[in-house]
């Protein structure tokens, strides 16, 4: 059984439409793997063992009796807690949301399960996704499958953790500045933001509006792509949502494996101020991508340098009016309170976690009528500028490669002093989230203290396809996907 | 003492009658139990995301054509932040920077002529639910419905160009006129799909600049818009003859009392934090849409009174009342097109249908007399074949049963005697039964004439056309 | 430079209840961030559109007018503990003066 790790989707599917694997084999397998390590990863909000054997075995049974099922039915998959299931509570991992269970499912939960996969359970993460290690979860701090004095980052904190040490094959996971390539870099593991609008948003509890995107955390490119077909569907129920495309994996079945005539664009100063093991890590990864045909060209963004104050502003702002809605009055929770006013903001003072609270206050500020000029509307003014960055960029180069972090996972604790350092991970990251197009961390080597590194590409907007074959050529000639952590199970090294 | 002038802009919010709400698909109906015409979207859950309902966008494009407006073929959908129980996201959705619609007017009929009002502007938004407050043992409560939540609005808002608490109430009335002519909404104040604040100053007669304004909220009905704000000029007023100053606030219209009072402070203070919502991409029309909405645009009030009144010779005063509803205006051109006695067809309409339209609480087309009835029922008396008060009997009838009116004659019999041949027999024979009176009518006594008149027609059991009996009557007693 | 005042007031108006402490260690942090955003007064932005969205050169979609299911009352009312007889019990708002 222990084969099971080294396979892809694909692979699997084929086991279980073969019979050579059940559904019920498969999940059980899972559901021990996360019995046996979860509780020191504590990278699951929530399990239900029970739901997922029940429906895995429907799935084998409608097999036997011939049915035709799509080719992910059986597949395990988790999703991050921040997808609303009404089968499962979705909390967000806030004190605000706990318990709640939503009357109505995720778009890409139903997309999910009607392709088939089982849901094993529900994703630590950075409280509301605001955060990069994951510690800002109300519930517990997950931590990485590498070290476990380490951070898995974040947001996606459980989704990247979990993926890396295998208590699932997939996560679903959202990136509103990074929180899926980030915390893939920290893990080890393979992370793609698509394209705004590429995954219905709908059911997604909001962060930020014009930059949260689903996608998936995987053991390697080819899964991220298996799984998009199912996520890339047009949803009416999402206005921002882009046309279908189911065609990522067929795509990327023809990548063939080089290189040739990709042009690889290097962000100037990207590889400066890198701590040193990352940085060779790095630097061995752009040799590889070389000598696989790709050519490496400096492409210039001058405004990186305010990408991350651009970030915040729109970000925080648009998340202070996401967030309004947490007033007790509907669901979540409420404190018992006998005056409106003190009830909405003794409910919004124990249900939000500090990191959260502070976020909302920075982005009321941003909108007030005397500001919302100077700070709001002129960094949406320099999003356009970005924009026209990265189309110049791309005039020059098909896909920008680079690192995803200035080093690799930190301890806990560490960072959560100045309010600036924590914001200093979302570096390599926002940029991307603010031009709205697709980017992907990929594995690349380990760095410092032998923890893992991540090497990210960006491609143009809707460009998925270009992104996914030259991270699976990447991919293809590296054995880093393959490496999986030691885990401790009852503190005992396995 | 100074004369003071008031300086009046209203901005109207009205319920577009749409079946689903703006930004989800639940029933936009009003009046269903509580909380039952809602779903996340509108409830603000966790992960909700609007979609415009296009419907929507074409009946508020439709009011700007009705209202002279310049369509925006680009504008922009924003959120307006503040916390109420009856607002589940905490934003309302609306349209702050960019409106669907600027510019426009309407004209109103005041003693002193017409006078134009001017729009400013034209925005979507969606509605806020609905709170009870609760009394007795509930009196610590208040409580929601979010039934109305999230249905489609337009904010009509107004240059400060109304003068009077009179002009305020006509402009209220000809824009409901104008939108119920273009079926955008049923525009009622009670249920509340017609709203109106006013903003209201005053300054002295002959200075330029404005006073300081005063909103009132909490008119619903035509009359209360009326009564606060001729309440509120008096109070402005009365403080600014006695030195005083006028206090900028929104005030609260009390029916019950009659009076204006100012609202808590804090509620005075309000930044909303307007910006885009990104969970919508901006509203974008086509020359195409917009050509084709104008081409649903009927004539409206304004040019068809003028139409009445050349085409049919009505008075300005029938005609207004004819226009006042599409309705009618339409009932009464469909009966003109069966028979074309505009005059008579107009006093019938306004004097007994529109009696039994207001009475019944029905439109106009469904009070249980078609077009084509009233166009025959005045055909037959103006043919003579029933008499005046024949007619009312048989319309009344019809009312009733839902019978033609010809159907009802023939039924009754009721068709009056108007054969020459058949009444000179009774007359000869009832000139014959009273000698006496016979020879005192023709030695002068003309009052008479009643006498034999009535004992003709009763003869007749009330058939014989009255008209004629007098003529052969004279005839035979010369 | 953002006072403590600010945020005193920006927490009303975002209905957040913040201790002393809270308001000097955010109005420290905002200031910090609002500071390092100063750097965006110098970008050029004359006559540059805002992009509010990645894709702004749609349209919104529209969606066609027929009604839809809606939620129960019961299932509305689910996810509160503060219902009673089919509406939202909030504590009493009081109107006008």
């Amino acid at each position: 059984m222990d084969n099971i790790l080294g396979l892809t989707l694909a692979e699997l599917s084929a086991l279980l439409e073969r019979k050579e694997l059940s559904s019920r084999e498969l999940i059980a397998f899972y559901i021990d793997r996360i019995e046996r390590f979860d509780g020191k990863l504590l990278a699951y909000l929530y399990k239900d063992a029970e739901s997922a054997l029940k429906r895995a075995e429907q799935i084998d049974d409608r097999r036997a009796k011939g049915e035709k099922l799509p080719r992910s039915a059986g597949l395990p998959c988790a999703l991050k807690d921040l997808i609303v299931t009404s089968d499962m509570p979705t909390t967000c991992a806030s004190k605000m949301l706990e318990g709640f269970i939503s009357p109505f499912d995720a778009t890409a939960a139903k997309n999910m399960r009607e392709a088939g996969y089982i849901s094993l359970g529900k994703l630590n993460m950075d409280q509301y996704a605001m955060g990069s290690s994951g510690e800002s979860s109300y519930f517990q701090k997950t931590v990485n499958p590498w070290d476990y004095s380490r951070v898995p980052g974040g947001s996606s904190s459980g989704s990247a953790s979990a993926v890396a040490a295998r208590l699932t094959p997939v996560a679903i996971s959202s990136d509103t500045g990074g929180s899926i390539r980030q915390p893939a870099g920290f893990c080890g593991v393979t992370g793609l933001k698509p394209t705004y609008g590429r995954v219905s948003r709908f059911g997604v509890v909001s962060y930020a509006s014009s930059l949260d995107q689903l996608g998936p955390i995987t053991n390697s490119v080819e899964d991220a792509a298996f799984v998009m077909d199912v996520l890339g569907l047009n949803d009416p129920m999402d206005s921002t949502s882009a046309p279908s495309k189911t065609d990522f994996y067929a795509n990327l079945q023809r990548a063939g494996d080089s290189l040739k005539g990709v042009r690889l664009g290097l962000p100037e100063g990207h590889l400066s101020d890198l701590a040193p093991g990352l940085k060779a890590a790095v630097e061995n990864a752009l040799k590889d991508c070389e000598k696989l045909g790709a050519e490496i060209v400096n492409v210039d963004f001058p405004l990186a340098a305010k990408g991350l104050p651009v970030y915040q502003m729109i970000a925080n702002a648009e998340a202070a009016s996401n967030l309004a809605k947490y007033d007790g009055v509907k669901y979540g929770h409420r404190a018992n309170i006998a005056e409106l006013e003190e009830m909405y903001s003794i409910t919004r003072r124990e249900g939000f976690g500090p990191e959260v609270k502070k976020r909302i206050i920075l982005g009321t500020y941003i909108l007030l009528e005397g500001q919302y000029e100077e700070y709001y509307r002129r960094a949406m003014r320099i999003r356009r500028l970005i924009r026209k960055d990265y189309d110049a960029a791309f005039k020059k180069c098909d896909l920008i490669v680079g690192p995803v972090s200035a080093g690799v996972a930190f301890r806990f604790g560490d960072k959560t002093i100045s309010a600036m350092e924590m914001y200093l991970n979302d570096l390599f990251t926002v940029l991307l989230n603010l031009n709205g197009s697709c980017g992907i961390t990929v594995p690349c080597g380990f760095g410092e203290d032998n923890l893992p590194v991540g090497l990210q590409f960006q491609g143009d907007m809707f460009a998925e396809d270009a992104l996914l074959r030259a991270a699976h050529i990447y991919q293809q000639s590296t054995d880093w996907h393959k490496r999986i952590p030691a885990l401790l199970e009852n503190g005992v090294e396995r | 003492m100074n004369s003071y002038e008031a300086v009046i802009g209203l901005e109207v919010h009205v319920q577009l009658n749409t079946a689903a709400k703006i930004f989800c698909s639940c029933s936009a109906e009003f009046g269903a139990e509580a909380n039952s015409h809602v779903c996340p979207v509108c409830m603000g859950f966790p992960g909700t995301l609007p979609v415009l309902n296009g419907a929507a966008v074409d009946k508020a494009v439709q009011v700007g054509l009705a209202l002279g407006c310049e369509i925006q073929k680009f504008s922009i959908f924003d959120r307006k932040s503040y916390f109420y129980p009856d607002l589940p996201k905490a934003y309302q959705i609306t349209q702050m920077f960019y409106p669907i619609c600027l510019g426009g007017s309407l004209n109103i009929d005041t003693k002193s002529g017409s006078r134009r009002i001017n729009l400013t502007r034209i925005h979507m938004e969606e509605d806020a639910g609905k709170l009870i407050h609760g009394e007795g043992e509930s009196a610590a409560y208040s409580y929601v419905d979010f039934n109305r939540a999230s249905v489609p609005l337009v904010e009509i808002v107004s240059e400060p160009d109304i003068r009077s608490a009179e002009e305020a109430r006509l402009y209220l009335q000809k824009l409901r006129t104008i939108l119920r002519y273009i079926n955008v909404s049923d525009c009622n104040m009670e249920e509340g799909s017609l709203r109106c604040d006013a903003n209201i100053s005053i300054r002295p007669v002959g200075e330029a600049e404005l006073g300081t304004k005063v909103e009132i909220k909490n008119m619903n009905s035509f009359r209360n818009v009326q009564h606060a704000i001729e309440y509120e000029i008096a109070r402005q007023t009365e403080i600014l003859s006695e030195g005083g100053h006028i206090r900028q606030q929104t005030r609260l219209w009390d029916n019950d009392r009659g009076i204006t009072l100012a609202m808590r402070s804090k509620e005075n203070a309000h930044d909303y934090r307007y910006f885009p919502d990104p969970d919508l991409f901006p509203l974008k029309l086509t020359d195409e849409k917009i050509e084709r909405l104008k081409k649903t645009i009927p004539e409206l009030p304004d040019s068809r009174k003028a139409r009445f009144m050349q085409e049919y010779s009505l008075s300005a005063q029938d005609a207004d009342l004819l226009v006042s509803e599409k309705d009618y205006a339409d009932f009464y051109e469909d009966a003109l097109k069966i028979y074309s006695s505009p005059k008579n067809i107009a006093n019938w309409i306004m004097s007994e249908l529109l009696r039994v339209v207001n009475q019944k609480g029905l439109s106009i087309f469904n009070a249980g007399v078609a077009p084509a009835d009233i166009a025959q029922l005045v055909k037959l008396i103006e043919s003579g074949a029933i008499s005046g008060k024949q007619g009312k009997e048989v319309f009344a009838e019809a009312v009733e049963t839902g019978k033609t009116p010809e159907a009802i004659v023939s039924e009754k019999g009721l068709s009056q005697l108007s054969d020459k041949g058949e009444l000179y027999g009774i007359v000869q024979k009832v000139v014959k039964a009273n000698p006496s009176e016979a020879e005192r009518f023709k030695s002068g006594e003309e009052k008479l004439l009643g006498f034999f008149v009535g004992l003709v027609i009763k003869e007749s059991r009330g058939k014989a056309n009255p008209k004629l009996v007098n003529e052969i009557l004279k005839e035979t007693l010369k | 430079m953002i006072s403590e005042k600010d945020i005193m007031y920006v927490a009303d108006l975002a209905k957040i209840k913040l201790d002393a402490a809270e308001v000097k260690k955010f109005t420290s942090d905002l200031n910090d961030i609002v500071e390092y955003a100063a750097m965006l007064k110098e970008v050029d932005v004359a006559g540059v559109e805002p992009m509010y969205s990645p894709n702004l050169d749609e349209g919104t979609p529209e969606r066609e007018d027929v009604v839809g299911a809606s939620l129960t009352q019961s299932e509305a009312l689910a996810a509160s503990k503060y219902i009673d007889r089919g509406h939202f019990r909030v504590p009493k708002i009081i109107e006008g003066q």
